[in-house]
């Protein structure tokens, strides 16, 4: 019983460690091979601490300024998920990473993203959260340039100019909140947040720094290039973990439950609503799979935004709306990271057809989920949050419920779209080795979970709706309009495909009338966008006064001249003595 | 007036005389000359204060003043033989940039 | 045992040891790195002694030869002066094993290098323990004077105009200082901290004497607008003399100014004086910044990189006043200590790859995969704690500073920490994208293990202090002339 305690007690600092002595062992050459082998098991720790019952308060004096870990019922539930995924992606890793001489520093950037990922749930105070967080999103940049083409490399730059952009806005916001709150915990941030003098610049600032890690628009616009860029495996848990990252932070930081912002609100359920239509127009416009995915993964990170709005209208109902978030969280997180993971196995020549059958269910399951069909996870954490829909404020009570249903129209064209354009054979897979098919049913059999609720919720219990008509005519009109897009398409080659805007289903509907202008506008949009991000990012990088000389601007060399200096001097003696 | 005042006054004079000539000259041997001047500002303000009180003048002041003039003895010499180094180099005695009034 | 660690005077072997050594190594030159190395393990000794002491028993002063305080010359070893030595040890140890790599025996700079540096070293740990003005004056002239020599070692033309530089502007500095000294002598009779500090008044003449060696201290720091002789003096040393120079050398007159300003004039400081040191500080960040993002060598933009970081030093003059005083004390000092390991690691990562590339010119560098890559992943990691990514050392302490910022309402400082953030990973970047681009250039030669591994070592190490700062922080207000609440999370 004592040694069980024990263990479960230090399990949340093992989970955290173990990626970090992975790391030592693969850069010393004796240990190198052993390490290789253990590392795709390196996130086993995290997903054994969320399972377990036990776990406590492991106080760490010494570390920062003083940290703790602890896990809660919604640090449980994304330790379960962030687990699951990079279980999941390290198994993968293995089969597909197999051959590439570059394997080490991708295993190396991978573990040190999954320790900053995975200390998220268990960090206890904002600077261990910060810390966690930091070492997550530069990491990360390791994910996405590891093919090194330039396209990987340009998603990379304006990946690390916005992370830079983040952290510096979450660390000016982290500081005013602790002044504010006197206090170094989140729990105590967020409660002192709804009362704090400078609340709404405060909000205001992790909106946006923790709203570039999850998609919110416009800050969306590296998610795109950067998560399609990674190898297969980083895409799964950029797309399936990093997201909720963002997400967790919010969790973590607003006053939920602590006060009624209905302003915040609005402004969370508008930026939901625009991500949810947004990611599904320009997604539908895109002609390679893992850019596809990567818009829904936008459109989905809506739906937890417009919960969070939902809470801050309804401070009393956000104890059980908690539970809604976080399980949407948790179905997205898992069966997009399954749709990311069967990118890689589906298009090999040498599968026969009874596992190429296999591939295609184990895909259509989370597609399908994604959607929201009955019977799905989707359908439980769509029913989940409907309850709480009435509580929003304005107009919204009453335009949500529908505007979900036209989103999960949405969602299912977008699914289909993704599914045609991985079998129509865009993107290459690899032959499925058995690591992949492991962390590829890993992830899928996460779905399932998922939709029995066998999942860590804490007290929250979710009810599967029965089957109905509510929940179904989304998917089929969804499945019927793909049906009719395809239809049209039928005979046209993929490589006759343009790129964006102009895609194959960009022309269908430009055909259809006006809805084409609109999705035209959103993919124009979209790339000025990206590109005007572009430029930031490269004037950030590069950011010079003049010319590429060595000589030092006019003003440095007048500083220079030491009569100029003496001058200075002067001044700042005089002012030194009647200031 | 009394004489210790008269003394710090001449002494703050010669300090700012040597600063301007620090940074005024362009000739490297003027710049150390400037700063020997300026150090014997310093040190003239120090024995100024040294005979503040009646009787016997404060000794401690005095030290000070030697201690003083060994470290500027040696900034000196180390200017003197960088100057000397510079000369040889580059041919020339001033700082490069010919930014200083000749 | 534990009675000789906690009454034993560690902290003045940090003097006489590099002091002995330097003679010796500069009359038998041929065993001088010998002498370094044994000089640099023990003064690390003796300076975890000294903080093992502190740590357990508080702050403590030594009399040397027994002699009191108005006559005598007072040793005093507290926290900041403790963060100091810390600074000295780390850096100074790294760079010695370094040097001996550097500099092989046929070299004729190795013949200078050590007595200079092991000089200067003793001079460096002298000034950190000193308890009087005019010792701090004459410890102060020590460290210029050889660090004047160290910049000029090579003999370059650009080396010795540096070195020219850097001494009209020291003595400009140092003169100014000691005129104050002066003005304070006569008016007080004492030039002791302690004793000053409860007997000065704040009337004109300790204004006067405050500015002018204010004024004298801030061109000897390099504090913009008055750091025109940093960068050449700086960036034209050999690589072991820009470390020391960078990482432990600014940091001296830097540690007189806070004595002065926090123990001596506490009331003669005002609020104008204090903002203006402290926007003073904001030009450095932004202005040293800039120019560090347009350098087109390697070594300059670490240059100006510290003239940037010296802005940050500043900050403390204007938080240190009111409640925030204890944790912009500690933040800075963390900084103090983060800025030294991260530069010196820096400037010794440039020395070599010039080593191995024969240049620092960074175009020149673009495609730098293989042996270059590595080293430019060490340049890397010792930025972490530049820029203040956390767990870093560095971090903590913009972390405490920004903190300071807003408990004081101080927004503009809030605002310029954070751009001088940005615009330091902003250069930073530039030399890391060196590293993630495809190698070009054939390989080079794998660099020497001895020129390898001290940099990995000191920027792990400024990595890890983050990771451990609770110590630190707490050691950094031993004996400090501030006091209040920062904010942990756990007091144990």
């Amino acid at each position: 019983m004592n040694v069980v305690f024990t263990l479960a007690s230090i399990l949340p600092l093992l989970a955290i460690l173990a990626p970090i002595l992975l790391i030592a062992g693969l850069s010393v050459a004796r240990t190198c091979p052993v390490a290789l082998r253990l590392a795709p098991w390196g996130a086993l720790p995290g997903l054994v601490c969320a399972l377990l019952p036990a776990g406590g308060d492991l106080n760490l004096p010494w570390l920062l300024l003083g940290s703790s870990l602890d896990l809660d019922t919604t640090g449980r539930s994304f330790l379960f998920l962030f687990g699951m995924l990079w279980l999941a992606a390290g198994l993968y890793t293995r089969g597909y990473l197999a051959d590439d001489p570059k394997k080490k520093r991708f295993w190396i950037f991978f573990l040190l993203t999954m320790c900053g990922n995975l200390g998220l749930p268990l960090a206890k105070g904002v600077l261990d959260f910060y810390l966690f967080f930091a070492l997550m999103s530069f990491s990360a940049y390791g994910l996405v340039v590891h093919d090194n083409s330039p396209s990987a490399r340009r998603a990379g730059r304006l990946y690390l100019s916005l992370v830079l952009i983040g952290e510096v806005l979450l660390f000016v916001g982290f500081g005013l909140a602790v002044n504010g709150a006197q206090s170094l915990r989140l729990t105590d941030i967020s409660y002192h947040l709804a009362t704090a003098d400078q609340r709404d610049l405060i909000i205001g600032l992790l909106l946006a720094g923790f709203g570039i890690k999850a998609g919110i628009i416009p800050l969306h616009i590296w998610l795109p290039l950067a998560h399609p860029a990674a190898p297969v495996p980083a895409s799964a848990v950029l797309s399936g973990a990093m997201i909720k990252a963002g997400l967790l932070g919010l969790m973590r930081l607003l006053p939920l439950g602590e006060a009624l912002l209905p302003g915040w609100s609005q402004v969370l359920i508008i930026s939901g609503i625009i991500m949810a239509f947004y990611g599904v127009l320009v997604g539908l416009c895109q002609i390679q799979a893992k850019t596809v995915l990567a818009y829904s993964s936008i459109s989905q990170m809506g739906f937890p935004l417009i919960g969070l709005g939902l809470g801050l209208a309804q401070p009393a109902a956000w104890p059980l709306l908690t539970g809604a978030v976080t399980f949407y969280a948790l179905h997205h997180g898992l069966a997009k990271g399954t749709l990311f993971l069967g990118v890689g196995m589906s298009s090999a020549p040498s599968t026969g057809s009874p596992r190429r059958l296999l591939i295609a269910t184990l895909l259509i399951l989370p597609a399908l989920s994604l959607s929201g069909a009955p019977l799905t996870s989707g359908a439980l954490a769509k029913s989940a949050l409907k309850p709480f829909l009435g509580g929003a404020p304005d107009i919204w009570a009453a335009s949500l419920p529908w505007l979900l249903s036209l989103a999960a129209i949405g969602t299912t064209l977008i699914l289909a779209r993704f599914l045609f354009v991985l079998y129509a054979g865009t993107d290459q897979g690899h032959t499925p080795k058995p690591s992949m098919w492991a962390g590829f049913g890993l992830s899928a059999g996460g779905v399932l979970l998922c939709a029995a609720a066998l999942v860590p919720l804490g007290e929250n219990r979710l009810e599967m709706p029965s089957p109905g008509w509510n929940q179904l005519w989304p998917v089929a009109v969804g499945i019927l309009l793909a049906g009719a897009f395809w239809f049209r398409s039928r005979g046209r080659s993929v490589a006759q495909e343009p790129v964006i805007p102009a895609s194959d289903l960009f022309v269908l509907l430009e055909s259809a009338g006006t809805a084409g202008n609109i999705a035209g506008i959103a993919a124009k949009l979209s790339s000025s966008l990206q590109k005007g991000a572009a430029g930031v990012a490269a004037a950030i990088a590069s950011i010079r006064l003049s010319g590429a000389h060595d000589l030092p601007p006019v003003f440095e060399l007048v500083l220079r001249r030491l009569p100029a200096a003496g001058v200075c001097f002067t001044i700042l003696l005089l002012l030194l003595l009647f200031l | 007036m009394s004489v210790p005042l008269i003394y710090t006054a001449a002494g703050i004079f010669l300090f700012l005389l040597g600063t301007y000539g620090l940074v005024a000259y362009a000739h490297l041997l003027r710049k150390i000359l400037a700063a020997n001047i300026m150090g014997s500002g310093v040190f003239m303000a120090f024995i100024a204060v040294a005979g503040r009180t009646p009787g016997a003048p404060d000794p401690v002041p005095h030290a000070m003043v030697l201690t003083g003039i060994v470290v500027t003895v040696a900034f000196t010499s180390v200017a003197l033989a960088l100057a000397v180094r510079i000369a040889r180099t580059s041919s020339r005695v001033h700082l490069s940039g010919r930014d200083e009034e000749q | 045992m534990d009675a000789v660690l906690l009454t034993h005077p560690w902290s003045v072997w940090t003097i006489i040891v590099p002091l002995a050594a330097a003679v010796l190594a500069f009359l038998v030159p041929r065993r001088a790195p010998l002498a370094g190395i044994i000089t640099a393990l023990s003064v690390a000794l003796f300076v975890a002694a000294t903080a093992y002491r502190i740590f357990l028993a508080g702050p403590h002063t030594q009399m040397l030869g027994g002699w009191q305080a108005p006559l005598g010359i007072t040793l005093r070893a507290d926290g900041p002066a403790l963060i100091m030595l810390l600074t000295s040890g780390l850096v100074g140890l790294t760079v010695s094993l370094y040097a001996t790599g550097y500099f092989t025996a046929a070299d004729r700079q190795q013949r200078y290098f050590w007595p200079l540096w092991l000089l200067l070293w003793a001079a460096c740990n002298a000034l950190f323990l000193s308890g009087d003005l005019f010792n701090l004056y004459v410890t102060l002239e020590l460290v210029t004077l050889s660090s004047i020599a160290l910049a000029a070692l090579n003999g370059s033309p650009a080396a010795l105009d540096g070195a020219m530089r850097y001494l009209l502007a020291g003595l400009l500095g140092s003169l100014s200082y000691l005129l104050g000294v002066a003005l304070i002598y006569g008016a007080y009779g004492t030039v002791d901290l302690t004793l000053l500090g409860q007997t000065v008044r704040a009337d004109g003449l300790s204004r006067a004497a405050l500015a002018l060696m204010t004024a004298g201290l801030l061109l000897k720091t390099a504090l913009f607008p008055l750091h025109f002789w940093l960068p050449p003096a700086h960036a034209s040393a050999p690589p072991p003399v820009s470390a020391l120079l960078s990482g432990l050398v600014v940091k001296a007159p830097l540690l007189i100014l806070f004595r002065l300003w926090f123990e001596v004039f506490p009331d003669t400081a005002t609020a104008g004086m204090a903002h203006l040191l402290g926007i003073l500080g904001c030009g450095a960040i932004i202005w040293g910044s800039l120019m560090a993002l347009r350098q087109q060598r390697l070594k300059l933009l670490v240059a100006y990189s510290t003239v940037a970081q010296i802005g940050y030093f500043f900050l403390l003059f204007p938080l240190a006043r009111g409640e925030a005083a204890a944790t912009a004390w500690v933040g800075v000092f963390l900084l103090v200590l983060a800025h030294g390991c991260s530069k010196a690691s820096m400037f010794l990562v440039c020395g070599t790859i010039t080593r191995l590339a024969g240049h620092d010119r960074l175009a020149g560098l673009a495609g730098a995969g293989g042996t270059l890559g590595a080293r430019l992943l060490v340049f890397a990691l010792a930025a972490v704690t530049l820029v203040g990514m956390p767990p870093s050392s560095g971090f903590i302490a913009k972390w405490l500073l920004i903190n300071a910022a807003i408990v004081a309402g101080q927004w503009w400082y809030l605002a310029t920490i954070a751009l001088g953030t940005l615009l330091a990973s902003g250069y930073v970047l530039r030399v890391l994208s060196l590293a993630f681009t495809e190698s070009q250039s054939p390989p080079l030669p794998v660099a020497p293990r001895i020129l390898r591994w001290p940099p990995l070592a000191l920027s792990v190490v400024a990595v890890l202090l983050g990771l451990a700062a609770f110590h630190p922080a707490v050691l950094t207000l031993a004996g400090a002339p501030v006091s209040g609440i920062i904010l942990l999370e756990m007091v144990p």
